[in-house]
């Protein structure tokens, strides 16, 4: 271009309108559009056109739901506005719109004007010239930034699913964390009672030293399972807070007492590993890669023997008031570059891109299988708990419970089947978690929200005693005492 | 294949619903008839003897097959209720356990035949019967094991008079814990001096029924929990009845792991006899409680001069009790109502037990407050006409009546006392009592006082 200058050009006008048409679009068109992508996968409205966490009306939208029992629904809600991360990625989105626009224009004319004085008076020469090789690759140009922003739609639209699927996690893991610290209290009580009536045994002179010692110990142990319950509670509802973008007062919210019915059954996943292949954004952004490689490759291949192309027009005035005019041609000579590099770098950005897209295939249908393992798994270890397990454990305290009135086996005994009952219900407690957090990672895995088979009654509740002693058994004679 | 699943499903279904499994159905009415005392056999023509009264048994009828008394016992397995609300999967003989008593008179010539229907062999010994090598029932040493389906005959004749007892001598460890065993009674020819009014033989045994369960474990070698007359216990043992006036007999053999002292109320015992007959007038000695070794027999006797209704039981108080855990924590002086209230939260329908005793625990049971687990008795159990009674095992009541009618054993119900002859309630003052205060030496306190601390 520096040979330019030294030339006179005249003015071109012809590009202004597309100037002025293209100036003014809208940035979060995008946001609009991603909002789009995500709520059509995961089934429910997402908007991120209401503005920015510090935002009045979003920021009291978020108070409203944080106010009540955070439901899951409701911390998705608040991480996809309020995760600030999300945000950073909505903004790189809008990024590569302004790359998108910025590559639908045509670089500016160049005017000259230069006023060379001598003797002999003024020579004034008025040039413009514009660069026409980026008139002949606009279109090129416009279709590879269009692809780049369809791509990086796609990767924001992903981790936004991404972010819904941690969330789910999360929220999942502290109510799981909540229920079994409620167990952990209750085993904290049994051992207490043992402890204490040990030491009025001891008092009394029917225990031993060392038994009474062995029951503390046994209470003693219970208490430090019960406050690591506590602290592992803590750091998960510290992760929650993170992924929802919380902090201060807005940190004080509470959960529900527990986790959703597992569905009696399984959904119907049939061809569940095509349509994530289908389905998958994450797919779908690295395949828009593959074509924005591709189309690069194309364009670069014809436009290989261009290297600068440029037409001005110049008037030049003598200082005898002879005027010239006549048009300017530039025309790079592909004499040394040919393009030869571009396009082998290309060519191999080409199968770079093709290998990531055919490995990522790979890892999506395998991620689906392993995710739809998991939660068969978890499924069928839910159903064991509720069907053999967790009645099992509750006919051994109702049959301890009968020995101990026979006076066949001790309190200790009895406070010791009722512990194991209670740590059944723990463990069930894990293996509900990990069905819905199997549940989540199929969801992820698959690209889309699946469909909760109707539960047939709500099973858990009566079939884990344990979770809650209040609705178990019959109260037999219990407050004649 | 049966997976591992498939065997807890089963397990599941097995608790669910209440399914009740054969072991621990109810008797039928033809089963809890045959617990019950029936009327003995009377002496055949030509003999004179009070017929013997076994105590919830009963007496094999015999035939005469060419002056030969023919008997048929049939060793297999048995139901017995111990007492109702317990059946026990036992091994007997005839359809019961112990199995029939066999009777006879000094001279008899007896031929008995044995069908096995055992799940294995077995072989009848004739415990304290002289009698020829080969008859006298040791499988493997005197005659070939009896296999399952084979019926062996054994012919002697009857030369002493007394008290004698049946059993397997084949795999004793289990056929002897699963209750087999009966009575071998052996009148004299001649009438005795003094007459015997009423004849009564029963014999001890011990079972490990754990708690829950139906069928005796036979690897318990001593720790047993059903203490047994004639394979019954209290409250499920009859009455023995007797008219005022009535000489009583009553023969005691003892098949369990345990002496046995038993103890009689308001009359002492004669004792007239072992399993190796009588004993000679001038070396019979009394005492109330007779005390009867294992594998042995004692026969006592006492002139029923004193009406009413008079305990006779094994000594050894956790003799006269059912099954009781052993490893049960004391609560006695342990106040913990409070500690109960929050144990009751966790497990609905607990209540607390011992603080003062265990005679609670038996009114609770008693009213059915409180659900025990299946086929098992109370420990302590009872009604009496005037409360509860406590008991269990080796426990019954001798039941001595003006208006017994001879020949009559059937139970005349609750004494009635005259006036006047109940232990009363003082009410009032209550005189001082002497009584000796705890004064413990410094040096023995420490203890005491940490704990009291």
């Amino acid at each position: 271009m520096s040979a330019r200058r030294s030339l006179t050009r005249i003015l071109v006008v012809l590009t202004l309108p597309l100037l002025g048409a293209c100036a003014n679009l809208p940035g979060d068109r995008v946001q609009g559009e991603v909002a789009q992508t995500v709520s059509a996968r995961v089934s429910r409205p997402v908007d991120w056109n209401a503005g920015v966490p510090e935002d009045r009306a979003v920021r009291q939208a978020v108070r409203a739901m944080l106010a009540d029992e955070l439901s899951l629904d409701e911390a998705i809600a608040i991480a996809l506005v309020n995760n600030r991360e999300m945000r950073a990625r909505l903004a790189r989105a809008q990024v590569a719109r302004a790359d998108l626009i910025r590559a639908g224009l045509l670089d500016n004319p160049v005017f000259g004007l230069s006023l060379l004085r001598d003797d002999a008076g003024t020579e004034s020469e008025l040039s413009l010239f514009e660069d026409f090789l980026n008139v002949v690759t606009l279109s090129a140009r416009k279709k590879l930034a269009a692809t780049d922003l369809e791509r990086t739609r796609l990767e924001v639209a992903q981790s936004a699913l991404d972010l819904i699927a941690e969330v789910k996690r999360a929220w999942y893991a502290l109510v799981a964390d909540r229920q079994a610290i409620e167990l952990f209290v209750q085993v904290t009580d049994a051992t207490e009672a043992a402890a204490e009536l040990a030491r009025r045994q001891y008092q009394a002179g029917n225990l031993s030293l060392r038994e009474q010692a062995l029951q503390q110990s046994f209470h003693a142990q219970s208490s430090l399972e019960a406050a690591r319950a506590e602290a592992a509670f803590n750091a998960d509802r510290e992760k929650l807070n993170r992924l929802l973008g919380l902090w201060g007062e807005d940190t004080a919210w509470r959960l529900p007492d527990r986790l959703p019915d597992v569905p009696d059954r399984l959904p119907p996943a049939p061809q569940l590993e095509n349509k994530a292949v289908d389905q998958r954004l994450d797919l779908a952004a690295q395949r828009a890669e593959v074509e924005a490689v591709h189309l690069a490759l194309h364009y670069t291949k014809q436009t290989r023997w261009l290297s600068a192309f440029g037409i001005g027009f110049t008037v030049k005035r003598d200082p005898d008031g002879g005027t010239a005019r006549g048009p300017e041609l530039e025309l790079g000579l592909p004499l040394f570059d040919r393009g030869q590099a571009r396009i082998a770098r290309l060519e191999a950005q080409l199968r770079e891109a093709e290998s990531r897209y055919a490995q990522l295939a790979i890892d999506v249908r395998a991620e689906v299988r392993e995710a739809m393992g998991r939660l068969a798994a978890a499924h069928d270890s839910v159903r064991h708990y509720r069907e053999a397990i967790l009645p099992l454990a509750e006919r051994v305290v109702e049959e301890t419970l009968k020995f101990y009135n026979g006076m066949l086996v001790g309190v200790y005994e009895l406070l010791a089947a009722k512990q194991a009952q209670i740590n059944a219900a723990r463990d069930y407690i894990g293996v509900w978690r990990e069905f819905w957090t199997a549940w989540a990672d199929l969801e992820r895995a698959a690209g889309a929200a699946l469909a909760i088979p109707a539960a047939a009654g709500d099973a858990t509740s009566t079939q884990s005693p344990a979770a809650r002693p209040e609705d178990q058994g019959q109260h037999q004679h219990g407050d004649s005492q | 294949m049966i997976t591992r699943r498939d065997l807890l499903k089963t397990g599941a279904a097995l608790f669910a619903g209440g399914a009740v499994s054969a072991a621990f159905r109810p008797a039928t009415a033809a089963e809890k008839a045959s617990a019950a005392t029936r009327p003995p056999l009377p002496a055949p023509a030509g003999v004179s003897y009070a017929p013997v009264v076994t105590l919830n048994g009963w007496t094999l009828p015999w035939k005469m097959e060419g002056g030969v008394k023919v008997f048929h016992l049939v060793a297999e397995p048995v139901k017995r209720e111990f007492a109702p609300g317990m059946i026990v999967n036992c091994w007997g003989y005839n359809g019961s356990t112990p199995g029939p008593t066999i009777e006879c008179v000094e001279g008899d010539r007896v031929r008995i035949l044995v069908t096995n229907k055992l799940p294995e062999h077995t072989s009848i010994h004739w415990h304290g019967i002289f009698l020829p090598n080969g008859m006298d029932g040791v499988g493997g040493l005197t005659q070939p094991q009896i296999q399952p389906g084979e019926t062996y005959v054994y012919e002697f004749t009857l030369r002493q008079n007394g008290t004698f007892m049946y059993h397997p001598h084949a795999d004793e460890m289990v056929q002897m814990a699963l209750g087999m065993m009966g009575m071998f009674i052996v009148h004299p020819r001649t009438p005795e001096h003094p007459k015997i009014d009423r004849d009564y033989c029963f014999i001890l045994h011990n079972f490990a029924v754990h708690a829950g369960t139906a069928t005796p474990d036979p690897s318990v070698m001593t720790d047993f929990n059903m203490w047994a007359f004639n394979s019954r216990v209290f409250p499920g043992i009859d009455p023995l009845v007797a008219r005022t006036g009535d000489r009583v007999r009553i023969r005691i053999a003892n098949l369990s792991m345990h002496e046995h002292p038993i103890h009689i109320h308001g009359t002492a015992f004669e004792v007239t006899g072992t399993d190796a007959g009588w004993i000679a007038p001038s070396a019979r000695y009394k005492e109330t409680t007779l005390l009867v070794p294992v594998g042995n027999i004692r026969v006592g006797e006492f002139v029923a001069d004193a009406p009413g209704d008079w305990a006779l039981h094994c000594h050894k108080s956790h003799h006269t009790m059912n099954a009781m855990g052993h490893e049960v924590p004391n609560m006695i002086g342990v106040k913990h109502d409070d500690i109960a209230r929050r144990i009751r939260k966790l497990v609905p329908g607990y209540m607390a037990m011992g603080e003062t005793g265990m005679a609670e625990h038996a009114a609770h049971t008693a009213m059915g407050h409180m659900k025990l687990p299946e086929n098992t008795l109370p420990m302590m159990t009872g009604e009496g006409p005037f409360g509860p009674i406590e008991m269990g095992g080796m426990f019954t009541v001798v039941k001595v009546r003006d208006a017994q009618p001879p020949g009559d054993y059937t139970d005349p119900g609750w004494y009635e006392h005259p006036k006047g002859t109940v232990a009363w309630k003082l009410e009032g003052d209550i005189p001082v009592p002497v009584r000796q205060d705890f004064k413990p030496t410094p040096e023995e306190d420490t203890d005491q006082q940490a704990r009291s601390g």
